[in-house]
């Protein structure tokens, strides 16, 4: 087809010295070849479709030597020439179209709001509804609840900002969710600031950097996640001061989100550093215990899992961010699928153990009373009946490397010393002869319960 | 070429004909009027290369010929003079128009230039009823959508099913269906430019009119033995599907007196913004509210007849007044589902004839 086109157009070129500008405009620029059948070798019929019958007549009785001149040159074959009346594709479609909103209004029974979420890039199981709040998001989320109910009049922009993994994207997806939700025909679109910057890209590189941007200043929510993306590419910024202006004007609302406040993205431009600062800005914390309990419980009913609330702090308690939580989750649902058990305290109990960054020591687990590393030593050496000296110097026996693996754990794990320290503590062993010990007690406490009733007593006769 | 003939007779086919000669167009040729002698009588012909027309003349033929003669020149020439006999002479590419005392030149250009404009209907011709079109064009054609819309929207849509022949039409905020008792032989759905059916209506006024359809050439012909209009078909594939939006389960009847609602709209109308008026029906009354910073304010009540909840909605008050403007019986008929739906628009006397219209949305509407 675009073979065929290409053709075509050489064609008219040529046709294109020989007459008048008008005639051109007139007679030749809206044709184009429906089909080419090639008759023999060296010929072949060309179909050319003409917008009316007005144009085929002409261009048969006036024009026909000329196209098909410029046709053999350019084919080196011989062509018969064939008009028929029939409407350009590629013309149509390059026809702007205006708004017609009674057909495009949203007809309740026939699109769900699924297809509604899709279509505006939202992801789907993002809500307000399994949004925990606390103290660390409160603030945040009665932001959100108000722009949802309020949009483009309440906070505009609405800019939320905080670390890795503390739900800001949860908050700006469900706020949009809400808004599809509540006023059915609302133009929502949802990207990334990365997505944004690569949209601009490809317009200016397809030359249809138009149709870009009537495809955001029409929107009445723009939701743009990792908004710090942006910063530092002078065109993307340009275009989306552009942008946030046109849609502010409209009424229209936006939502931000980004790693830090305005303030402090690097290399943003000024103009949009004071116009992200024009709305509110709210920050989420990390999230509290509490808050990562809430979480718990509320993915612990998303994945059907049945946990009692003890073993919900457990976890809460040994894991720092809600991704974390999920990821942990997933494991003990594959890990008692896999070990054909269920899921029992004394599985989650190996698996907070066997957790990197597990915090026990310091979240109120009961072990209040400090230790110091010299007195775990003496104990680990009590408990496997070798010299303390042993097992800092390098004797490499089967026991001693045993228990010496078994107090690089708990120095680790339990006590929370860094590798290097534990490495200077055992006789300045190298960091990675550590961290190896450590891996390898981590994988031997799910199999075997030798390891664990060994670490079980030793801590048990440590912290009581 | 050589003839003789009156004024009266040229001037109503020139006038005819000037209206399918194509005004900004860059070829020069279609900017012209053919005249051409055939068989001792004139063919007038005129075209824009989407439709086009021609009008045959009797008249007294001394010498054949045919000449293309600028539009506009020969309108405002034809149309000054007086009454009575004309003798139009052509030579060497001048035509020379004499009549009483005075006696005018015009250059022309060859008349091989000229478009072919057919004028052959078909066999297969269909005798379109008298009365077809003057509904249509009364309550049908005012809707459909201008050259800046899409393309489908500048046309009428006649869709033969049945044993009845639905004519729509729509600019994307409003819609008229009209569904007419006729049994029309159409090879399909055809849908034909708005403009072409209005000048139809005004060419054949209430005259028997024939029409066929050249699928090869995609073009419709309506005629009758003096005058055939040529006309493209759109593409009807792409016509929405209008059904779909038609209002299903009203929560809101309304029935008022057309007259009543037509004045106070009139009023409204001086006091709108954006052509916005508010309607709040309530309590069998209609509050027609209209609010502009820059020229006041108007608020009228008119009684209503109201089946269901009260509601606030606004329009586009120059669709309200085409929709007034296009019924019949002295009272009309509103339902509504909501204030974001479309309202459906009936005259109760037609029971044929469905109108729709989007409200606009404003910011009263969305809280309400």
């Amino acid at each position: 087809m675009d073979e065929q086109q290409t053709l075509w157009k050489q064609t008219l070129e040529v046709v294109k010295v020989s007459v008048s500008a008008a005639t051109f405009s007139t007679w030749f620029s809206q044709t184009f070849i429906v089909k080419i059948t090639p008759a023999a070798p060296d010929r072949q019929t060309v179909e050319i479709g003409c917008p009316s019958s007005y144009i085929s007549n002409t261009l048969e009785k006036r024009y026909f030597g000329l196209l098909q001149d410029g046709l053999n040159q350019i084919t080196k074959k011989t062509n018969n020439l064939i008009f028929i009346v029939k409407q350009n594709p590629f013309f149509a479609k390059t026809k702007t179209e205006i708004a017609s909103p009674l057909f495009n209004q949203t007809i309740p029974s026939s699109d769900h709001l699924k297809d509604r979420l899709i279509r505006a890039g939202l992801p789907i199981h993002f809500t307000f509804e399994n949004f925990a709040v606390s103290g660390s998001n409160q603030l945040a989320w009665a932001a959100a609840n108000a722009v949802a109910k309020n949009p483009g009049h309440a906070y505009n922009p609405l800019f939320i900002w905080g670390g890795v993994g503390v739900g800001k994207t949860h908050l700006a997806i469900a706020t949009a969710r809400e808004i599809i939700t509540s006023l059915n025909d609302t133009k929502v679109l949802y990207c990334t600031g990365e997505e944004f910057m690569v949209e601009i890209i490809n317009a200016i590189r397809t030359k249809t950097t138009n149709d870009f941007k009537k495809k955001y200043r029409n929107i009445e929510v723009l939701v743009i996640d990792d908004v710090q993306f942006i910063a530092g590419k002078p065109t993307v910024q340009e275009e989306f001061f552009h942008t946030f202006n046109a849609i502010q004007k409209a009424g229209s609302q936006i939502i931000m989100t980004s790693d830090m406040p305005p303030n402090d993205i690097p290399k943003l431009a000024d103009r949009l550093r004071s116009r992200f600062e024009a709305g509110l800005i709210v920050d989420i914390g990390q999230p509290d215990f509490e808050l990562l309990c809430a979480i718990l419980l509320i993915k612990v009913k998303e994945k059907e899992i049945d946990l009692p609330i003890e073993s919900i702090q457990k976890i809460a308690s040994c894991v720092d961010s809600p991704r974390a939580l999920e990821g942990f989750l997933i494991k003990l649902q594959s890990q008692s699928k896999l070990l054909n058990n269920p899921i029992t305290e004394e599985l989650i109990n190996k698996m907070t153990g066997q957790k990197e960054g597990v915090n026990n020591s310091t979240n109120g687990n009961g072990q209040s009373h400090q230790v110091s590393p010299q007195e775990v030593i003496s104990r680990v050496c009590n408990y496997f009946s070798v010299p303390k000296k042993a097992i800092i110097a390098h004797g490499r026996t089967k026991t001693l490397a045993h228990a010496r693996q078994v107090l690089m754990y708990i120095l680790r794990v339990e006590m929370k010393l860094s590798l290097e320290e534990i490495g200077h503590i055992l006789g300045d062993r190298d960091h990675t002869t550590v961290l190896y010990g450590v891996g390898k007690i981590n994988e031997l406490i799910p199999t075997s319960g030798d390891v664990e009733q060994q670490i079980l007593g030793i801590k048990k006769q440590l912290w009581g | 070429m050589q003839i003789s003939l009156l004024q009266e007779e040229l001037i109503k086919g020139i006038n005819t004909v000037y209206r399918f000669v194509s005004t900004k167009s860059q070829l020069p040729i279609l900017s012209h009027i053919l005249i051409s002698i055939e068989k001792g009588r004139i063919r007038l012909c005129g075209t824009n290369l989407e439709s086009g027309i021609n009008y045959w003349l009797g008249a007294k033929v001394e010498e054949d010929g045919q000449i293309a003669v600028p539009a506009k020149i020969l309108v405002d020439t034809i149309s000054s003079l007086k009454p009575g006999k004309i003798e139009l002479t052509e030579k060497e590419g001048i035509l020379t128009i004499s009549s009483g005392n005075s006696l005018i030149t015009i250059p022309t250009i060859p008349a091989n230039d000229f478009p072919q404009v057919d004028y052959e209907l078909s066999k297969q011709k269909i005798v379109l009823p008298k009365n077809l079109l003057e509904s249509i064009v009364h309550q049908v054609l005012f809707t459909a959508g201008g050259e800046e819309g899409r393309v489908e929207f500048t046309g009428v849509l006649f869709w033969p099913r049945d044993k009845e022949l639905v004519v729509v039409a729509t600019d994307g905020v409003r819609l008229s269906v009209k569904r007419l008792t006729t049994s029309l032989d159409l090879p399909g759905k055809m849908l034909i430019p708005a403009k072409i059916i209005g000048e139809i209506n005004k060419i054949f006024n209430n005259s028997e009119v024939k029409f066929s359809f050249d699928e090869d050439k995609n073009q419709a012909l309506f005629g009758n033995e003096d005058i055939v209009v040529v006309s493209k078909v759109l593409d009807s594939e792409k016509y929405p599907d209008f059904e779909r939006i038609i209002p299903q389960g009203v929560n809101v009847t309304i029935l008022a007196d057309k007259e009543e609602l037509q004045n106070t709209l009139k009023l409204s109308a001086i006091f709108s913004r954006d052509y916005g008026v508010r309607l709040e029906f309530a309590n069998n009354e209609c509050v027609l509210v209209s609010e502009n910073p820059q020229t006041g304010t108007q608020k009228s009540t008119i009684p209503v007849k109201l089946e269901g909840d009260s509601l606030i909605i606004s329009f586009n008050w120059r669709f309200l007044n085409d929709f007034l403007n296009s019924v019949s019986g002295s009272e009309v008929e509103f339902k509504f589902v909501n204030n974001m739906s479309p309202g459906l628009f009936i005259d109760p006397k037609d029971k044929t004839y469905t109108h729709l219209i989007m409200p606009i949305r404003t910011n009263e509407a969305e809280s309400s």
